[in-house]
């Protein structure tokens, strides 16, 4: 019986077995982390849903595919990718990308105030990074692929990908160390 | 190995490996250290549980009904080498019922004509794997006709 606590490679198992219901699984695990993506791409709330969306049902019929030589996370970003890139390119109407501009800035403050300051930190970092770079900490922080899975996907040098992820980790260490001085201090 | 050595090697280490033994031999004799990087490990592990960014809506029902209204349908087959294996055992048991001992007996009861009735139910047998077989598989087998036969048309 599939339940919310099997792995995305048991589960898709399922799926390709004619359980499609359990399929629901895996979008609500991904959706957030798909429509991310989208916005690394697109820059607004619509496109980027749009682009979860295709990239699901895509997913979805191509589940054969999938070998499970590798994660289905990182077989999953890898289609999304390459499908937000091309979607891009084949878009002649897009305006040029402003790197000043903030994505996901029609986000409400209430929306944003609810994460962690750790987490709020870590986007501005990130936000602060030319566009491609963005995507490889994502990548790398919230769908926990490894330097060489990002630079498999982005074709961005791995050392180019060490040292911003390494920047990003500073921060949270130094969001981190006043935590931990009022904690010895109290001891 | 230092404190500030040891915490440059952990932010610089790529998660695909294991934590190093020095970092963690380091953990075990000074506790900032270790409470620093179970913390940012803690961090680190807590943001894969979040996402850059988070809709305010819930796709997943639209998406499941674009996925039932897809042309992809999935269903219960079994692997190509569960036929092989099941083939396999229909044509050996062919072959080899009749140097079985239960064969041999019932030959001496009721004559040498025995082999036939026994080889029309084992054919039987064996037509009906054939036939669930190429039903199961026929989309596939359609599509490698049109092939070869277009192959041939070529020539």
């Amino acid at each position: 019986m599939i339940n919310e606590k099997n792995t995305d490679e048991q589960i898709i198992k399922q799926v390709i077995q004619g359980n499609v219901e359990s399929f629901k699984i895996i979008v609500k695990r991904y959706q957030n982390k798909v429509f991310s993506i989208g916005m690394r791409f697109f820059n607004n709330t619509e496109d980027a849903e749009d682009f979860a969306q295709d990239i699901f049902i895509k997913i979805y019929e191509n589940l054969k595919s999938y070998r499970g030589r590798a994660p289905f996370r990182f077989w999953l970003t890898k289609i999304a990718y390459n499908y937000g890139i091309n979607k891009k390119k084949s878009s002649r109407t897009e305006p040029a990308i402003d790197f000043d501009q903030n994505p996901g800035s029609d986000q409400t403050p209430d929306r944003q105030h609810e994460r962690g300051e750790i987490h709020q930190s870590l986007m501005s970092s990130i936000n602060r990074l030319p566009e491609k770079y963005r995507i490889c900490l994502d990548f790398y922080f919230f769908l926990n692929l490894t330097y060489n899975q990002i630079n498999d996907i982005t074709g961005i040098p791995v050392n180019t990908i060490k040292s911003n992820v390494l920047r990003a980790k500073n921060i949270i260490r130094d969001e981190l160390k006043g935590t931990i001085a009022e904690d010895y201090h109290e001891l | 190995m230092n404190c500030k050595k040891n915490m440059e090697k952990f932010l610089n280490y790529d998660k695909e490996f294991a934590i190093p033994w020095t970092i963690r031999l380091h953990m075990f004799f000074c506790p900032q250290c270790r409470d620093e990087i179970n913390s940012i490990l803690y961090e680190i592990t807590s943001l894969q549980e979040t996402s850059a960014y988070e809709m305010d809506v819930d796709l997943s029902d639209s998406i499941m009904q674009k996925v039932y209204k897809s042309n992809v349908n999935y269903e219960h087959t079994m692997s190509n080498l569960k036929w092989l294996c099941s083939g396999s055992l229909i044509l050996s048991s062919i072959v080899l019922i009749s140097f079985s001992d239960s064969f041999i007996y019932l030959k001496k009861h009721f004559g040498g004509h025995l082999e036939i009735p026994i080889s029309i139910v084992l054919s039987l047998i064996f037509c009906g794997y054939l036939v669930l077989f190429i039903g199961s598989h026929l989309e596939g087998l359609k599509e490698n006709v049109d092939y070869y036969l277009k192959k041939i048309n070529l020539f």
